[in-house]
């Protein structure tokens, strides 16, 4: 595949509804447009989670939505990105751009390491080593005083705007979670039109015919993984200086891993812009649940909140808002006299 | 010789599904294999197919020893294989389906898009390609998962009881639909079947299973009229009483 | 020696715990395929409802064992029947983290109605005692809590065993289809399988919490190991279940003294991993 090609593919989206196409146009001109049409400072804080969250959701899909491997220790990689980039910063000074591609090659090289093993397992079995093997890094974290255990690392200051320190305005900070979240979603879109893709989603409706049709699926799913690992941990890096200071529990909590998966689970696993509705319906919720209990509010209720809500999607939805979507397409269609058969799925291929 | 098994052993625990069998393919030969229920048949084929791991014996295609390869790589090796039960990824379209087994071959979606099309017309199922299988009846996505497996451009199609669930009118298609892709293609096949009237009639050559041992070998005429067949089949009396 | 056997004895008495908690998932596993992610907070409501009998009706956490039973049980059969029923009708994508919802649901629930605080109980019968047998010094607690885990054991290996209705289940776990064939109703099956996870886990809860401490994060902890311990015993097998367990808990106390505390986790994961990679049906399983 040439660049070229590659290029080609990624900003291809003819294949999509002329809705969905509109809307991802629309949202491009919203991310735009942002920094200059709203000033207030705490709406542009919750415009960056917004996009950050989004692209945590878009790193899961890979694996998690067209390869159908629930990934539950996806902060892991979050955390890789942000440590590779603030351990330096903090020991012997090193610029973003320094640290960036450490943590990244580390996150990958984990990935690729425990996903020869882990990707052997199959279903529930999955799930449960990916949630082991994140609760153990977690835990590594926080006693290691390499990484400065549970005290966390406070990023050095720098003037903004500090292009080699990435220490930005908060318009600058806007514009590069903006940079990263659309690179991801490119990424997400060449890879759903690819080869690579088509064989994911092969294994994910069956195993089995997908290595009688000659595909290895384990070297697939190691891909997937690892492309992941990738995107969560670039994430990661822009949490680091952003919010200026990490910890365990900021950046490699089972919190976030359920973040990340909720995101692309509630807005619809497996389609292109599933991640960017689920961080549209969860980041709202978040912030008024947070007003609503934080400050003296009871602790945990959020996420009880967002444990109904993933039952209730479990038990009726699993395809969620793309699966509303579906459905209600498919209730207009048979409402005009049938031919539902011809009702394409939301999503694209 | 395109595929030739010997002494091929498979046991389950205490139980041996495959005791020493023998079987051989040659090129552009249509080969049967049956059996009474329990005889071994799926489990050779798993075998054969790299699902399943032999305890012994040898598995030679085209020159090459593929006892312990895994599924995948007997694949690309050149076998293709059904399932009994289908296994239509319901969540792709018919298209899809077929195109994942054209990237077997090749690597740019839009060849592999342009090979799915050209087999779908082969078999006729072009004016499905858009539609889910789940909305098909039975015999089309037969037909699909058939289509699939040749996209992958195969020496050898094994097929696993491919008349299982069929109406007999379906059956008689679906025969002639394999007779066709057998003259056009010169493709070699294996077929398991249990249902006589559709495995005899497509196949040059029968190997029959009973107990996990091979019992018999031949042309369909001699092996219908051997007596350990039809014990097998029908038991003692009715092998004593011709 | 002392010391190997005091680590050996330990391991053991915690291993029957972690047995009994394995009993109850693997007969929801037999039974119904389905992984509980939520095992770990019937535990640790288990717990609560052992420690608020302990604090508001009888002081001795041994009189809470039976209302944690209960507790158990009704939160096996609410489980199921409002939620995992309609579960099994979906893709197992949705089973998944239908369960790790419900787990979320429990874990932060209690979080939200207990506060984060731990709290232990601090007298009754073996509560913070020594029982000294045969020259060795052992944690009454401990003891207590191994006896009765071992005797819910055998209580519930009993019921499997040598009752028409733990035949029942057999049937069902070995051949659904088949059963309902005999008549067996498969979907009362499913429930009172979750009704025996449910109620063993909350009975090994509130024996812990003669020695350990109640909070609401408690459960994750004890959710992997009990996957940990089904695995190694093999899914689905109730002896492997027993011999998993005590293994585990060897393991556990003896990483704790060769290695270090703080990889007590870290190495029973390691297990996980190398059970099911290398050996999936584990020691026992058919699977």
């Amino acid at each position: 595949m040439t660049l070229w090609r590659i290029l080609r593919e990624a900003f291809t989206f003819s294949d999509l509804s002329r809705g969905e196409r509109i809307g991802l146009a629309l949202l491009l001109l919203a991310i735009t447009a942002f920094p200059w049409v709203v000033r207030d400072g705490f709406a542009r804080t919750v415009a960056v989670q917004f996009l950050l969250y989004a692209m945590l959701g878009v790193s899961w899909n890979f694996i998690g939505g067209y390869g159908g491997q629930i990934d539950l220790g996806g902060a892991k990689n979050v955390g890789f990105g942000a440590y590779g980039v603030a351990l330096p910063m903090v020991l012997w000074n090193w610029p973003f751009w320094y640290g960036l591609p450490l943590g990244v090659a580390f996150a990958v090289l984990e990935s690729l390491v425990l996903g020869l093993g882990l990707l052997r397992l199959r279903g529930h079995y999955f799930a449960i080593g990916t949630l082991a093997v994140a609760l153990v890094w977690e835990e590594l974290f926080v006693y290691s005083d390499w990484t400065r255990g549970a005290r966390g690392i406070l990023l050095p200051f720098k003037r903004p705007p500090d292009y080699a320190y990435m220490q930005l305005t908060p318009v600058g900070f806007h514009y590069f979670i903006a940079a990263l979240f659309v690179f991801s979603l490119l990424w997400l879109n060449w890879f759903r039109r690819s080869k690579l893709g088509y064989q994911l989603r092969a294994i994910r409706e069956d195993e089995d015919a997908a290595a009688s049709l000659g595909i290895n699926v384990l070297a697939a799913k190691v891909k997937a993984y690892c492309i992941s690992s990738v995107v969560a941990a670039l994430g990661g890096a822009f949490y680091a200086v952003y919010y200026g200071f990490i910890d365990p529990d900021s950046v490699m909590h089972l919190d976030l891993s359920i973040m990340i998966a909720m995101t692309a689970l509630v807005g619809g696993a497996g389609v292109l812009w599933g991640p960017i509705v689920g961080a549209a319906v969860l980041i709202p919720l978040d912030r008024y649940l947070g007003a609503w209990f934080g400050g003296g509010g009871i602790l945990g209720m959020d996420f009880v909140i967002y444990a109904v809500i993933i039952m209730l999607l479990a038990a009726y939805q699993p395809k969620g808002v793309a699966g509303l979507l579906d459905a209600f397409a498919r209730w207009r269609a048979q409402g005009s006299g049938g031919g539902a058969a011809r009702v394409r799925p939301v999503g694209g291929r | 010789m395109l595929l030739v098994a010997q002494g091929v052993t498979k046991r389950f625990g205490g139980l041996v599904a495959n005791d020493r069998v023998d079987l051989a393919v040659d090129h552009g030969q249509v080969v049967g294999l049956i059996g009474p229920n329990g005889a071994g048949k799926t489990t050779l084929f798993n075998c054969l197919a790299g699902q399943l791991q032999p305890d012994g014996g040898r598995i030679v295609f085209n020159g090459r020893d593929i006892t312990h390869w895994p599924a995948h790589r007997v694949a690309t090796a050149g076998i293709a294989r059904t399932f009994q039960l289908v296994k239509s990824m319901g969540g792709l379209t018919v298209e899809e389906n077929v195109m994942i087994g054209a990237f077997a071959r090749v690597d740019d979606p839009e060849e592999a898009r342009r090979q799915a099309r050209r087999i779908l017309e082969l078999v006729g199922l072009l004016d499905v390609a858009g539609l889910y299988p789940g909305e098909l009846p039975l015999v089309v996505q037969k037909q699909m998962e058939l289509a699939r497996a040749l996209a992958t451009g195969p020496k050898l199609l094994m097929l696993d009881e491919a008349a299982a669930g069929l109406s007999p009118e379906e059956m008689e298609g679906f025969a002639t639909l394999l007779r066709r892709i057998h003259r056009e293609m010169g493709l070699s096949m294996l077929i398991i079947e249990h249902v006589m009237e559709f495995v005899l009639p497509l196949s040059e050559r029968i190997f029959v299973l009973a107990g996990g041992r091979k019992i018999a070998e031949g042309t369909p005429a001699e092996v219908t009229r051997d007596p350990s067949v039809i014990e097998a089949y029908l038991g003692e009396g009715y092998a004593r009483g011709l | 020696m002392d010391l190997v056997l005091d680590i050996g004895i330990s391991g053991v008495l915690m291993g029957l715990v972690y047995a009994l908690l394995a009993l109850g998932l693997t007969i929801i596993f037999g039974i119904m395929d389905t992984v509980n992610f939520a095992h770990g907070e019937f535990l640790m409501l288990g717990m609560y409802a052992g420690y608020l009998t302990y604090a508001h009706v009888y002081p001795d956490p041994l009189a809470g064992v039976p209302v944690a039973g209960a507790t158990g049980l009704a939160l096996g059969v609410l489980a199921y029947t409002l939620l995992v029923k309609r579960l099994l009708l979906g893709p197992p994508i949705a089973q998944i983290f239908g369960t790790f919802g419900l787990m979320l649901f429990l874990r932060y629930g209690a979080l939200a109605v207990f506060g984060p605080n731990l709290r232990s109980a601090t007298e009754g019968l073996v509560v913070a005692r020594r029982l000294v047998a045969g020259g060795l010094t052992l944690d009454a607690a401990k003891v207590a809590a191994a006896a009765g885990s071992a005797l819910l054991f055998a209580l519930v290996y009993y019921l499997l065993r040598r009752t028409r209705l733990g035949l029942a289940l057999q049937a069902t776990a070995a051949n659904r289809e088949a059963a309902r064939y005999m008549g067996i109703n498969t979907d009362l099956m499913n429930l009172i399988g979750w009704a025996l996870g449910g109620a063993t886990a909350g009975m090994a809860g509130a024996l812990l919490v003669n020695f350990y401490y109640v909070s609401p994060t408690v459960g994750m902890v004890f959710s992997m190991i009990t996957f940990t311990t089904v695995a190694l015993g093999g899914f689905g097998s109730v002896p492997g279940a027993l011999v998993a367990g005590v293994l585990v808990g060897l393991i556990e106390v003896i990483t704790a003294q060769l290695i270090s505390p703080q990889l007590k986790l870290a190495v029973i994961y390691l297990v996980f991993f190398l059970v099911v990679l290398f050996r999936p049906r584990g020691l026992l399983g058919a699977r």
